[in-house]
């Protein structure tokens, strides 16, 4: 079975209408920094509920002492 | 107008110049005015020509909307994370693979009993082709810890692997990469390789996402 491969800058997959690159490039835009957060509920493309999440920005050992 | 947070980076880093820079000790907060950062994507191109202009930028996830005020008060605490984690992908940047492997034919069956059955194996076969991916993208990475992984599945026998390469190296690393798959990698159907992008899949800090959930 023949490879199918391809190479694409940062450009050409922004600037594509392959499915492929566009679900790639969809799954990056969650990645890096969020400090703040919220999940909008929706039914049909109707914006039902917005449900915002103020996030906590320190480290794993500063939140464990801050339990205890 | 409100300004719109792409990410940060050093105090003094190269920055092109139409982009906003605050100053804040060691970090500098990078910004654009709303109108050029309405949609994610936009905000992503933006990041994207911060980091070709030579940036080395912890990127905002460009789904989220962080308004410079905010980002002006965050505390000297949370500004330290931040630096501590742009240290550690600075000079780094991120290639992003997308594999899948032959499609499984699902035969036509009537009966439920049979049913059942083919669905347990089909169940079986998949988990097979992840594994099977797993190692595919472990030959293909030169089964190393050079390079930071991290992998993804999506159902359908895909999968996304983010590797954090050194600058200098993108070049020669996508290189090796294609050779290997045309060799080694006889179980892929099809090999995606994009970047160098900002490192997004390495600068996740607070898993909180702006999501939308279809009910």
């Amino acid at each position: 079975m023949a490879l199918e491969m391809q190479m694409a800058s940062p450009s050409e997959a922004l600037g594509t209408g392959d499915g492929r690159l566009v679900d790639l490039v969809d799954g990056l835009l969650n990645h890096g920094v969020v400090l703040r957060g919220g999940l909008w509920l929706t039914v049909a493309d109707v914006d039902l509920v917005f449900l915002g999440v103020d996030v906590v920005l320190t480290t794993p050992q500063k939140m464990l002492e801050l339990r205890t | 107008m409100k300004n719109v947070v792409l990410g940060w980076c050093r105090t003094g880093a190269p920055c092109p110049g139409d982009i906003q820079q605050t100053v804040r000790g060691p970090l500098t907060i990078v910004s654009l005015t709303s109108r050029r950062a309405l949609t994610p994507r936009a905000r992503m191109h933006q990041q994207v020509c911060c980091f070709e202009a030579g940036m080395n930028l912890l990127p905002v996830a460009p789904r989220t909307m962080f308004h410079l005020n905010e980002a002006m008060s965050l505390e000297t605490s949370k500004n330290l994370i931040l630096l501590e984690k742009l240290e550690k992908i600075s000079g780094f940047g991120q290639l992003t693979l997308r594999l899948t492997s032959p499609q499984i034919e699902v035969p036509k069956v009537l009966q439920s009993e049979q049913w059942l059955r083919e669905r347990q194996r089909i169940r079986v076969r998949e988990e097979d082709r992840k594994k099977s991916l797993e190692n595919t993208i472990r030959q293909l990475t030169f089964g190393s810890t050079q390079h930071s992984r991290v992998i993804h599945h999506a159902a359908g026998g895909i999968a996304v692997c983010h590797l954090l390469v050194p600058t200098d190296d993108q070049a020669k690393v996508k290189d090796r990469i294609c050779s290997q798959a045309t060799t080694a990698a006889q179980s892929l159907q099809s090999l995606y390789i994009t970047g160098p992008w900002p490192a997004y899949a390495f600068a996740d800090y607070c898993q909180a996402e702006t999501e939308r959930a279809h009910a």
